[in-house]
C-alpha cells in the first residue's frame, strides 16, 4: 500500500516537471534560434523583421490551435492546407461573381467548417481512420479548388478588406492580434472546460470515456470541424495578406502545422499536450523559416529541416 | 462459379469491367489498340509502387515518401547515366539507392517506433530535399539512347515496362501468398500480438518490407526517367503516392491491416490508370483527375469501413 502511494507520489511530483522540462527545452531553443540567426543577419533582429515574422506565422499559428486539440485526442488531420484552399479560392470566386465582400468572408468560413464537418462525420461518426479519410480529402478538395478556378488566381479586392491581413492596431498587426486572442480562448477552453478535458482523456483511453458516459463522436466531431474552420480563419487572412486567392494556397502547410504542434511536446499517440508549447513550436518554426530564408537558402533544404525535425521531436517522446 | 462472386476482389474486377465499358461508349478512341497499350504502359510506375505500397499498407501503415523516392532515384540514375555509365549498371545503383530510402524508413519506424505516417511525412519532404540537392535544381534530362530500353524496348516482345511490372506483381504475389515472410505480412497485420506471441519479428519484417519497397520505387523510377525523358527533382513524381494509396485501397486492401490481396492491387492500379486516361479522352480537365481520386480514396475507405463492421458482426454473431 506504501509502496503504491510512494509510487502516486513520485509521479505527481514528476508530472509537472516534464511539463516545465518542455517548455523550458523550447524557449532555450528558441532563444538559441534568435541569437544564431542575429548574428548571421543583421536585419533579423530590427523591429520591421519581427513584425514579420509574427504576421508571417499567424497561417500555421491559426491552424496549429485545432491541430493540437486534434493530435491530443489522438487523431490527425492531414487536409488542412487543401482546406484553406477551399475556403480561400471559395472567398475569391463568391466576391468575384459579385457577392459583398463580408458576406463572402462569411461563406469562406462556412464553407471551411463544413469541410472539417465532412471529415468529422467520416471520423467520428462512422468511425474510419482519421489519417486515410484526411487524404482523401486533401488530394478530393484541392482538385476542386484548382477545377473552381481553373488553376488561375482572383486578385482586385475592396480596400477595407486588406485591413484584416495588412492592417495594424496600435503598431501590433491586427491578424497578430486576432492569433494571440485566438490562442488564449483555446488555452481556456482546453484547461478550464469540460469539452478540453473529454479531448485529452480521449487521447488517453477513448473506450473508458465512452463507458463513462460520454458522447465521444460529439467531442471529436466538434475538433474536426473546428479544425476546417479555424483553416478558413486563416484562408481569410492570407487572402487579405497576399491581396490573391490562388489554387495553390496552403498547399504543404500541414507539414509546417504538425511539426510545430509535436515540437510543442504534443504526444503523437494522444492524450498530452499543451497550446503554450504549440505556440513556441509555431514561434520556432517561423523563425526558423525566416532566418533561412535571410541565409538564402532555399525553401526545399526549409523543409528537410523541418522534417528532421518532427523526427527528432517524436523520437524524444517515445523514451 | 458462386466461387468468384465471393472473392474479395469480386467489386474490383466488376467495377474495372463496367467503368471500361462506360470509357468505350463515351470515347471512341479509347478502345483503339495504340490507347490500350499507352494504358498498359502508363500505369507501370504507379504499379510497381503500389506492390510495396500493398505490403506496407497489408502491415496496417502508409508510406507517403514513395513520389520523393522515385524523385531521388530517377535523380541519380539520369545523373550517372548521362556520366556515361552503363543504364542497367545506373539502374542496379538506383536500386541500391532505392533500398536506402526504404531501410532509413524502417530504421525509424521499427526500431525508434515513430509512426509511419509521421515518419514518412517527414522523409517525404527530406528526400525531395536531397533530390533537389543532388540535381542542384537543374533539369536533368538529354539520356542517351541506349537509356531509352527501359521504356521502348521490348523482352520476347513485351514492351520492357509491362514486363518489369508483371514480373514483380507475380513474383511479389507468390511471396505474399506462398512464403514465410509472405505469410508473417499478413499475420503481423492482422494481429501484431499474436503474432509477436508466435515468435515473428515484427521488427525484421517490417524492416525487410520497407526496403523491398524502396527497391520497386526504384524501379519505378527508372522506367519513369527513360519515359519522361526530362527530370525536375522538385516535382518528379509529386502526388504519385496519393493514387497508389487509391490504387491499393480500392484494390479491396484493408487499411486496418492484414487484408488485401497482389491481384486486387494490381485490378485498382489498372482502374486507376483508366480513370486517369478515359478523364483526359473525355477532355474533361486535368483537375477532374485529382478529384476523382480523392473521391475515390473516400469511396475505397467507407466500403472498407463497411466492409469490417460486417466482418465484426458476423464473427459476433459465431461466439453467441
Amino acid at each position: 500500500m506504501n509502496l503504491v502511494k510512494e509510487e502516486v507520489n513520485t509521479r505527481l511530483k514528476r508530472l509537472p516537471s516534464i511539463k516545465i522540462n518542455t517548455i523550458s527545452i523550447l524557449v532555450i531553443l528558441l532563444a538559441g534560434l534568435l541569437i544564431f540567426f542575429s548574428t548571421q543577419s543583421p536585419y533579423f533582429l530590427t523591429t520591421l523583421n519581427i513584425t514579420n515574422v509574427l504576421v508571417q506565422v499567424t497561417t500555421i499559428g491559426l491552424i496549429a490551435i485545432p491541430m493540437t486539440y486534434v493530435i491530443i485526442s489522438g487523431a490527425m488531420d492531414l487536409s488542412v492546407g487543401s482546406i484553406l484552399g477551399l475556403s480561400a479560392v471559395t472567398l475569391g470566386f463568391l466576391y468575384e461573381s459579385g457577392t459583398n465582400i463580408w458576406v463572402s468572408v462569411v461563406l469562406a468560413l462556412v464553407v471551411g467548417a463544413l469541410a472539417g464537418a465532412l471529415n468529422g462525420l467520416l471520423i467520428a461518426r462512422y468511425k474510419m481512420q482519421a489519417i486515410v479519410v484526411t487524404i482523401g480529402t486533401l488530394v478530393m478538395l484541392r482538385g476542386l479548388v484548382y477545377i473552381i478556378t481553373k488553376g488561375k488566381p482572383i486578385s482586385g479586392y475592396p480596400d477595407s478588406f486588406y485591413f484584416l491581413g495588412q492592417g495594424k492596431v496600435l503598431g501590433i498587426p491586427f491578424s497578430v492580434i486576432v492569433m494571440m486572442a485566438l490562442f488564449s480562448i483555446a488555452y481556456i477552453l482546453i484547461k478550464k472546460t469540460r469539452i478540453g478535458r473529454y479531448t485529452y482523456a480521449l487521447g488517453n483511453n477513448e473506450e473508458a470515456v465512452r463507458y463513462s458516459g460520454i458522447n465521444v463522436v460529439k467531442v471529436r466531431f466538434l475538433t474536426f470541424v473546428m479544425s476546417g474552420l479555424f483553416a478558413g480563419i486563416a484562408a481569410i487572412f492570407y487572402v487579405s495578406r497576399y491581396a490573391s486567392a490562388q489554387a495553390s494556397a496552403g498547399d504543404g502547410i500541414e507539414l509546417d502545422v504538425i511539426t510545430a504542434v509535436l515540437i510543442g511536446g504534443t504526444h503523437i499517440f494522444g492524450g498530452r499536450g499543451s497550446l503554450v508549447g504549440t505556440f513556441l513550436g509555431v514561434l520556432i518554426i517561423g523563425t526558423l523559416r525566416n532566418g533561412l530564408n535571410l541565409m538564402g537558402v532555399s525553401v526545399l533544404f526549409q523543409t528537410v529541416i523541418l522534417g528532421v525535425l518532427i523526427l527528432v521531436a517524436v523520437s524524444r517522446q517515445n523514451k | 462459379m458462386a466461387n468468384i462472386f465471393k472473392r474479395r476482389e469480386a467489386p474490383i474486377i466488376l467495377f474495372t469491367i463496367v467503368l471500361f465499358c462506360i470509357f468505350s461508349l463515351i470515347s471512341s478512341n479509347f478502345l483503339k489498340p495504340d490507347n490500350l497499350g499507352l494504358i498498359l504502359t502508363q500505369i507501370t510506375t504507379t504499379g510497381l509502387i503500389s506492390i510495396g505500397m500493398l505490403m506496407v499498407i497489408l502491415f496496417g501503415g502508409i508510406d507517403l515518401s514513395v513520389g520523393s523516392v522515385l524523385a531521388v532515384v530517377a535523380t541519380v540514375v539520369g545523373m550517372l547515366v548521362n556520366a556515361g555509365i552503363n543504364p542497367f549498371v545506373a539502374a542496379l545503383i538506383g536500386m541500391v539507392v532505392g533500398a536506402i530510402c526504404g531501410a532509413f524508413n524502417g530504421l525509424f519506424i521499427a526500431w525508434f517506433n515513430i509512426p509511419e505516417i509521421i515518419t514518412t511525412l517527414a522523409t517525404m519532404f527530406i528526400f525531395r530535399g536531397i533530390a533537389v540537392a543532388i540535381s542542384g535544381g537543374e533539369w536533368v534530362t538529354n539520356f542517351p539512347d541506349s537509356f531509352n530500353f527501359f521504356s521502348q524496348g521490348k523482352i520476347i516482345g513485351i514492351p520492357v515496362p509491362i514486363a518489369l511490372f508483371a514480373t514483380g506483381a507475380i513474383m511479389f504475389g507468390y511471396i505474399l501468398s506462398q512464403t514465410r515472410f509472405g505469410r508473417r505480412v499478413y499475420a503481423i497485420g492482422g494481429n501484431k500480438e499474436a503474432a509477436k506471441l508466435a515468435g515473428m519479428s515484427t521488427r525484421k519484417t517490417k524492416f525487410l518490407v520497407y526496403i523491398s519497397s524502396g527497391m520497386l520505387t526504384s524501379v519505378a523510377a527508372v522506367i519513369y526517367a527513360s519515359q519522361v525523358g526530362s527530370i525536375q527533382a522538385s516535382t518528379a513524381g509529386s502526388g504519385i503516392e496519393f493514387t497508389v494509396i487509391a490504387a491499393v485501397l480500392v484494390g479491396g486492401a484493408s487499411i486496418f491491416g492484414g487484408v488485401g490481396t497482389m491481384l486486387g492491387t494490381a485490378f485498382g492500379v489498372l482502374l486507376m490508370g483508366m480513370i486517369k486516361n478515359g478523364l483526359v479522352l473525355t477532355q474533361a480537365s486535368v483537375y477532374w483527375v485529382d478529384a476523382t481520386t480523392g473521391f475515390i480514396l473516400i469511396l475505397a475507405i467507407i466500403i472498407n469501413t463497411v466492409q469490417r463492421s460486417r466482418n465484426l458482426a458476423s464473427r459476433e454473431g459465431d461466439l453467441v
